[in-house]
């Protein structure tokens, strides 16, 4: 018999159980396809196994703290369908069952659903992890190889532990629940109106008015402070204390404006007849404000959390494309290998060539140590880089003090160093630049010979660059727009540089930006700044370091660096303990030291890697935290449609038009789930203008593009959540007003 | 209240028959031309519940009557007697299963759904035992209601509201909720919310059913007022013979068929509520034909 009242229970409740259904199949469903994510490895290339393998590490950590998240909306889910079956379960007691079937009752059919849920998350999850495997190929520019049906075992007892967990927590919450049913108070109930939550005016007033001024307080205090970048790079903690006041008042003022600000709109609503006059409308004012009042605390803590989502899923997303956005820019070479001429201390091994100093052959002597860079018809092309000798001397000066920054008034104001360009900049933007280092704005700013530069734009089949007498040229490819503003600026006023005694202007307006400016194969880039000039001032200067850089045909890249990685590999086994500090090594009596390869298939392969670990974590972290506020949204939505059933009926038997009835639901539901997105992602946005400055310290860093796709993924969860609701609610006005 | 309001009602009526008087029309001749307009005209009406189940049960057995515009009719009988499925059908509630209402000349028993939420809100008002005022409403906006779903303009609208809440006395309680007045208040409320849209025809449904003897003599009142004011026609259901005295004609029913019929007349109001007693008397078999 019980059965039967189960299954006829469930068949008749099956609306109210579909919120529930909903959460919990689509979390299994996620939480099975996700965690799959370590199996995914056998069908790519073997060298992103490792990856592979620590992001199902990372998910499955992350899984169990999310389980904790949905464990709580879980409970909340349920709760919602016991409130709106007090009443049939007190009904259960009154006609003489016992407390113990009553529970079993409820237990039961929780059972019942909570498995069916759970067996069709799992179900769809199977599914989805097939297709995830083609997802991640596309993710890190992998082919799927040897495609067959996975089942990971170790997913499923993930996933049905942390929901078994759930599920015994929520029943017992239940059980608590029932035990303190009050058969008067369940009775009555149902004839008491609800009384009305809305703040007195003159609280509406004040602290609604309160609340927003806050609010825009704390966005433009963000905006101006911007990021405790200080903090982290100087230690400094006054900018982090401002950054907490500014986030304080943001929480605050939005918990200010839910609290009040629904009353605030009846107070402004209310004296406009004309527009409160208006069909249904002073109804569905009320009722909206009325719920969000209740409510308050929680849609202030959903906007939060929706905040807080946008924001990490948008950096994460940013971040994951950026890695990978510009590598045709910056890893431009098959393969580099870099290397300096001064020693250990700094002092300089070679004269500068005006003096007769001589640069040795990289090529030639990694050719006599077992490298040959031109294997495979590769191309190579030896990019010498000088310092300017006066500016040399005083930094190595100031690199082995302890108070680097008092040498910068030994440095003549045009010599070759980024603090001459740092002048054209505003203070933020200095800031913003000299970052972590308090010498930085006295480095000397590389010097390379146009004709070394020509053979660069050569070797990768670019247009070569002509300079006139007297002029110079800046390239650069990283150091984020901060930087980039500053050198247009510097180079559009005509920022005058002295070079080993030498006036230059620049030649361009615009710094060099494209593959040609990329010195080393690095993922972010590798340039800060270095200036291009005529041969005979480079010959003036110190000879400081080199870029041997090599360009195979495509046909036979992969050969090439499978040769240089045997090459080095070789040569590490024979070397086991080099007698140099560090990667470098010594070539004898020969004055460089050479760092380890670069080999432009691994630092994409790495690109690529954080690319799809970032985005990975970014996508499963904010597709359940909207998964999360979505459900609570809605479930209090449904909550006041069920209890507002009495009053569709009575504006119904008052002859309202069912459009109408209609138009207000949707408005209603429409309203409570939009509120607190637009004022989370209205946050967010303030916030990700302060993300995308520092994030393009690093790498190119779109705003438009990483919050478009994370709108994507909210908007299509929040979208479905919405549907369910406005199904479920459009089912209930029918059966009040049938 | 009670005095003012049956001050008002002299006043007025004063003033009606000096407005009869002084048009060419006489004032009998008047009476009549809008005596007989017929509100309302019940034609064999049935109502049976359970048709497709096995067990049938007939709550209406062919109920015919008419009201003409500016009547007070109560209908009046013992519970189980059709008196709510009758007004129910009246107002478009419920559906008969056979039989004809014409409301202000329309049919509304074969009236198609769409047409009658737009009839129910032109042509009908209510008023409900427990007032059933909308809670997140205050009573000012409440009576508002009917009128801005017509989609009066917010002018009009605003007028209206506050000569109604005049009248009826309830101006102090225009900012206040439902569950923040008294039920007497409320349902002075409900009266006005019923009114407000100047329906041809006003359902009672035991409007003082939830009231004490005071309010609900405050409440009859007001129906008198209304009555002579707006020229209401008020159909009311009650079990109450004391409310039923306040009208002008009581309609006794029975196992789904009318019974009896009283109208007052030139009868006080205690000389009919005893008449009323009578005939209730009859129907609950005490006194055997």
């Amino acid at each position: 018999m019980y059965a039967k009242l189960f299954i006829g229970n469930l068949k008749k409740n099956f609306r109210d159980y579909g919120i529930f259904f909903f959460t919990v199949a689509l979390s299994a469903a996620v939480f099975y396809a996700f965690n799959t994510i370590g199996l995914q490895a056998s069908f790519l290339s073997e060298s992103l196994s490792d990856v592979f393998q620590l992001m199902a590490t990372l998910l499955k950590g992350l899984t169990v703290g999310l389980a904790v998240i949905l464990g709580f909306l879980m409970v909340y889910a349920n709760n919602y369908l016991l409130k709106r079956r007090k009443k049939e379960f007190g009904l259960y007691e009154l006609l003489g069952m016992r407390k113990t079937t009553v529970s079993l009752i409820m237990m039961g059919e929780t059972a019942i659903c909570f498995v069916m849920a759970l067996a069709l998350g799992i179900a769809v999850g199977v599914v989805l992890s097939q297709f995830l495997i083609f997802v991640s190929a596309a993710l890190f520019q992998n082919a799927v190889t040897n495609f067959h049906f996975i089942l990971s075992w170790e997913a499923l007892q993930l996933v049905v532990l942390c929901f078994g967990i759930t599920f015994l927590i929520t029943l017992l919450l239940n059980l608590l629940s029932l035990r303190h049913l009050n058969l008067e108070k369940l009775f009555k109930g149902a004839r008491m109106n609800e009384e009305q939550r809305l703040r007195k005016g003159w609280i509406a007033l004040c602290v609604g008015v309160a609340g927003i001024a806050l609010l825009l307080f704390a966005c433009v205090r963000l905006s101006i402070q911007g990021f405790p970048l200080d903090a982290v790079n100087k230690g400094g903690s006054e900018s982090l204390i401002d950054f907490l006041v500014t986030t304080l008042l943001m929480i605050i003022g939005v918990y200010a404006l839910f609290f009040a600000g629904p009353s605030l709109f009846v107070l402004i609503a209310t004296r406009a007849q004309r527009f409160y006059y208006k069909g249904l409308r002073m109804f569905t004012i009320r009722q909206v404000a009325s719920r969000i009042t209740s409510n308050s605390f929680s849609m202030g803590t959903v906007c939060l959390v929706l905040f807080l989502a946008i924001t990490s899923v948008s950096t994460g997303l940013g971040i994951a494309i950026g890695t990978s956005a510009d590598l045709d820019r910056t890893v431009p070479y098959t393969a580099t290998i870099s290397g300096t001429f001064i020693a250990d201390d700094g002092a300089p091994l070679i004269q500068s060539p005006a003096k007769g100093g001589t640069i040795p052959d990289a090529a030639d002597l990694l050719r006599a140590r077992g490298l040959d860079v031109c294997r495979f018809n590769t191309k190579a092309n030896q990019a010498n880089l000088f310092f300017d000798p006066g500016v040399q001397e005083v930094y190595y000066k100031a690199l082995q003090s302890e108070n680097p920054e008092s040498y910068a008034s030994q440095i003549a104001p045009n010599a070759p160093v980024l603090a001459t360009f740092l002048q054209y900049g505003s203070e933020e933007e200095r800031d913003q630049v000299m970052g972590s280092s308090a010498s930085f704005g006295i480095t000397p700013l590389r010097i390379e010979p146009l004709s070394c530069y020509n053979k660069t734009c050569q070797l990768l089949g670019a247009p070569t660059l002509s300079l006139p007498t007297g002029r110079y040229a800046v390239s650069a490819n990283t150091g984020g727009r901060a930087l980039a503003l500053v050198l247009e600026r510097a180079l559009s006023e005509g920022c005058s540089i002295n070079v080993a005694g030498t006036n230059l202007a620049p030649a361009k307006i615009t710094a060099i930006s494209d593959k040609t400016a990329a010195l080393v194969d690095m993922g972010y880039g590798g340039n800060t700044t270095t200036l291009i000039v005529p041969d005979d001032v480079a010959a003036q200067c110190i000879p400081h370091s080199f870029s041997l850089q090599m360009v195979a045909s495509q046909d036979q890249a992969k050969a090439f660096q499978d040769y240089c990685q045997a090459s080095e590999d070789a040569y590490n086994q024979a070397h086991p303990t080099d007698e140099n500090i560090g990667a470098f090594r010594l070539f004898g009596s020969v004055p460089l030291q050479i760092s380890l390869i670069s080999l432009q298939d691994t630092i994409i392969q790495q690109a690529q890697s954080v690319t799809g670990l970032v985005g990975y974590l970014a996508a499963y972290i904010g597709f359940i935290l909207v998964m999360s506020v979505a459900t609570i949204v809605a479930i209090q939505m449904l909550t006041n449609v069920s209890d507002s059933a009495g009053r569709y009926r009575l504006l119904w038997d008052l002859g309202t038009p069912y459009p109408l009835l209609k138009g207000t639901l949707v408005a209603q539901i429409l309203f409570y789930f939009l509120l607190p997105l637009v004022v989370g992602f209205g946050i967010a946005a303030v916030a990700m203008v302060q993300v995308e400055k520092v994030a393009n310290l690093l790498m190119p860093f779109s705003i438009v593009e990483s919050s478009l796709a994370a709108a994507l993924v909210f908007l299509s969860v929040y979208s479905i959540y919405l549907f369910i609701c406005y199904t479920i609610s459009k089912g209930l006005l029918l059966r009040a007003t049938s | 209240m009670a005095k003012k309001l049956a001050t008002d009602m002299q006043d007025k009526e004063k003033q009606r028959q000096d407005t009869a008087r002084s048009t060419s029309m006489p004032t009998s001749a008047a009476s009549s031309t809008s005596a007989d307009e017929k509100i309302l005209s019940v034609q064999n009406l049935q109502k049976i519940y359970g048709l497709r189940r096995g067990s049938q049960t007939k709550a209406l057995a062919g109920v015919s009557f008419d009201v003409h515009k500016g009547e007070m009719v109560a209908i009046m009988g013992p519970s189980g007697s059709g008196k709510t499925t009758l007004l129910n059908c009246i107002a478009t509630i419920d559906s008969p299963t056979a039989g004809e209402i014409f409301i202000a000349g329309e049919n509304v028993a074969r009236m198609k759904s769409t047409a009658v939420a737009d009839f129910r809100r032109k042509q009908l008002g209510f008023i409900f035992q427990d007032a059933n005022l909308l809670d997140t409403l205050t009573c000012q906006e409440n009576i508002a209601l009917p009128l801005c779903i017509s989609h009066e303009k917010s002018r009009d609208i605003a007028q209206r509201v506050h000569d109604l809440q005049k009248e009826l006395n309830i101006l102090d309680i225009a900012n206040k909720y439902p569950y923040q007045v008294s039920g007497g208040q409320a349902q002075r409320a409900a009266a006005a919310r019923a009114i407000s849209t100047n329906p041809s025809l006003v359902l009672a449904d035991e409007p003082t059913g939830a009231l004490d003897s005071k309010n609900s003599k405050i409440l009859l009142e007001c129906f008198e007022a209304l009555n002579a004011i707006h020229g209401a026609t008020i159909l009311m259901v009650t079990h109450d013979a004391f409310a039923a005295s306040f009208f002008k004609r009581v309609l006794f029913i029975r196992d789904g068929e009318i019974f009896s019929e009283l109208y007052r007349g030139e009868l006080t109001r205690q000389a009919f509520l005893e008449s009323i007693m009578n005939v209730v008397a009859v129907i609950g078999g005490q006194n055997v034909r």
